[in-house]
């Protein structure tokens, strides 16, 4: 769909995008409610989606190093959101964006993807970087759908991405099963999904972190984009049962630490 | 002409045979089929997977279609999305399940897009009746939602373990080889790289103490290592993100993109049981977590649950042990 050269590329540089998530802290209580759904507004930190520090450090990376000219970021989300994309500033990104959107859990992937796609194509960007997965949802689809949306190609658990802007190809190894790697070479504009692991995220530098507080978080309407409805109705939430038969310990740590001995000890394995 | 309504599990195979996952993949799509009605298929995209084809058609009765092309010879998302587009668009509506692997859910979202289809992905259950409904964890397993297609295509990626790979087939189904004439234009296969990860004899270990990101740092591996050293046989594991800051090395790494380990004893210590971390060791014998927050999902999926701060609970079992072999 969208074959033509971006401008960035006729100097040797590239644009790059990198789509950011704000979840919930993973670790906070749930409150499920008596009608099945469930709390999520209230008592909780937020931060960054952790698989997305790993996206914007590989684009940084790549500005580092000479070949990329600029790196935005933007994410899909109510207000509140627009504190990743500060974080995705504080770091060093060049600009960012919040499209405007209630619903940043449990919408299902398709009305993210679609606004995340239209950004990306008013934006001509040769490079789209994503997390592999958010920590949140656990869909690990929507950076592989906002690809296909813009026709161009994607891969996804990137452990290794190496730019050649001259030639306009990226040379990428995705993890699969075991640890092993596929290798492949991807003509831009293309999209990776990263995984953990690819490089260590920087902290935010003073320097960084001050320049980050003068500038403004750009706020997009969603309308601009055009909102793709969802295709999946959520219909219910539960908490999962067990798999096993778990024994929870009481008492005081000392008391815990000899249970378990007893526990391990009747089934011989200790 | 478009033909009616299908399932469609697509196969994932390697060195010519098709996976164990796949075989579950099959095994749930037949039970959907059978409380809807629908025709269950089996596509093999790729070159020389005739026999595989045969063995799994006589296996679960459901049919098979050889999808092939020079392009398929190697798996690349880009070939896998435009062969079963192609194949797909001959109906009118479908339910296109995919084995929730590596390579299944590089490509499953792009497929939907395609498809215009509903993408439900990791999914680990189906309810039917009113319509199919689909069951899938998110918060890290902390919360299971149901989610209902609402479009003519829905591709779905199934979890390992959704269904056991049993089937009552009532004669083999019918083997069709079907080529695609795809082309691939943005992507060059480049091959498979080996795991460069050395081997850490984790894999015979008859006990596991295992370290997460709960292990606070580096300057805490000591507790772990100081609990493996006073069980016979032991070794010891960890989670991807230990990996990934550096804390231990990477043939430690326990999951999905890991080790498989099944050893007697499995003790996860500030461990949240990620699906992707679990995938690696909900095999073991016995199973004990280690975790201050109750809630854990890693809780679900153990025999016994302590409770606590690991920098308080371990020196007082390492103390325990010492103690109790004393006395
Ligand atoms: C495609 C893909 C493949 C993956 N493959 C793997 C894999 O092979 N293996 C793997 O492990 N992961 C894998 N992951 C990552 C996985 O999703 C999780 O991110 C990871 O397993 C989490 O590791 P963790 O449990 O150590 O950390 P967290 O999820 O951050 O959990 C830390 C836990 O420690 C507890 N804790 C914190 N402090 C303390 C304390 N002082 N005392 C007691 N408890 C404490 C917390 O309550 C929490 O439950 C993969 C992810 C993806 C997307
Ligand atoms: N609301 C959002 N805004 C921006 N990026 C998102 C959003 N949701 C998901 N993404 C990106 O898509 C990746 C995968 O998310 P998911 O498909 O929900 O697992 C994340 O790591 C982000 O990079």
């Amino acid at each position: 769909m969208d074959g033509k050269k971006p401008q960035g590329r006729a100097a040797g540089r590239i644009k790059v995008l990198v789509c950011i998530k704000q979840v919930r802290d993973p670790e906070a209580p749930l409150v499920l409610r008596e009608d099945g759904s469930v709390d999520l507004e209230s008592g909780a930190s937020r931060f960054m989606n952790r698989f997305d520090e790993f996206a914007i450090e590989e684009a940084l990376g790549m500005k580092d190093a000479g070949l990329a000219e600029c790196v935005h970021a933007v994410t899909v989300g109510p207000e509140r959101s627009g504190q990743a994309i500060r974080r995705a500033m504080e770091m060093g990104a060049d600009s960012g964006t919040r499209i405007d959107f209630p619903g940043d859990f449990s919408s299902g992937p398709w009305p993210v993807s679609g606004l995340l796609a239209g950004f990306a194509r008013k934006g001509s960007y040769d490079l789209i970087l994503t997390g592999v997965i958010s920590e949140d949802d656990m869909q690990g689809a929507v950076g592989q759908m906002t690809a296909e949306i813009l026709g161009i190609p994607c891969a996804a658990s990137v452990v290794l991405a190496e730019l050649d802007p001259g030639k306009g190809t990226l040379y990428v190894e995705r993890e699969i099963e075991s640890g092993r790697r596929e290798c492949l070479e991807l003509a831009l504009p293309a999209l990776i999904a990263v995984q953990s692991g690819i490089n260590r995220p920087r902290y935010p530098s003073l320097s960084n972190v001050l320049r980050a507080g003068k500038e403004k978080i750009n706020t997009a309407d969603p309308e601009e984009f055009g909102i793709i409805p969802a295709r999946e109705i959520l219909v219910g939430m539960n908490r999962p049962g067990s798999t096993r038969d778990p024994v929870f310990l009481d008492g005081r740590t000392r008391e815990k630490a000899a249970r378990l001995w007893d526990i391990l000890h009747e089934r011989s394995l200790i | 002409m478009k033909t009616g309504g299908i399932i469609a599990v697509v196969a994932e195979h390697e060195d010519g045979k098709i996976n164990r996952h796949t075989l579950e993949v099959t095994a749930f799509a037949l039970m959907a089929g059978a409380s809807s009605g629908m025709r269950t298929v089996v596509i093999i995209p790729g070159n020389g997977m005739t026999e595989a084809g045969r063995l799994i058609s006589e296996e679960s009765g459901a049919d098979v279609v050889l999808l092939e092309s020079p392009h398929l010879e190697n798996y690349t998302s880009e070939g896998y999305k435009a062969a079963l587009h192609e194949f797909l668009m001959e109906y009118v509506s479908g339910i296109v399940m995919v084995p929730h692997t590596q390579r299944g859910s590089e490509y499953a979202p792009g497929l939907a897009v395609r498809l215009g289809a509903a993408c439900i992905t990791g999914v680990n259950g189906m309810k039917s009746g009113n319509g199919m409904v689909f069951t899938r964890q998110a918060f890290n397993g902390k919360l299971e939602m149901q989610f209902r297609p609402a479009a003519d295509f829905a591709v779905i990626t199934v979890m390992p373990g959704a269904a056991k790979p049993e089937f009552c087939s009532s004669g083999p189904g019918s083997v069709a080889a079907v080529s695609s004439d795809i082309e691939l234009k943005a992507t060059r296969y480049l091959g498979v790289k080996k795991s460069g990860a050395e081997d850490s004899g984790i894999e015979n270990a008859d006990v596991i103490v295992s370290a997460g990101r709960g292990i606070g740092g580096v300057e805490n591996i000591g507790l772990i290592t100081g609990l493996a050293g006073l069980f016979d046989r032991s070794a010891v594991g960890c989670s991807r993100i230990v990996c990934d800051r550096g804390w231990m090395e990477y043939g430690r790494q326990i999951g999905i993109t890991g080790k498989t380990v099944s050893p007697k004893l499995y003790i996860a210590c500030g461990i949240s049981g990620a699906v992707q971390h679990l995938a690696g060791m909900s095999g073991s014998g016995f199973i004990v977590a280690v975790n201050r927050d109750p809630e854990a999902p890693i809780f679900k999926h153990s025999d016994v649950c302590v409770v606590e701060d690991l920098n308080g609970f371990l020196p007082e079992f390492i103390e325990e042990i010492r103690k109790r072999r004393a006395g």
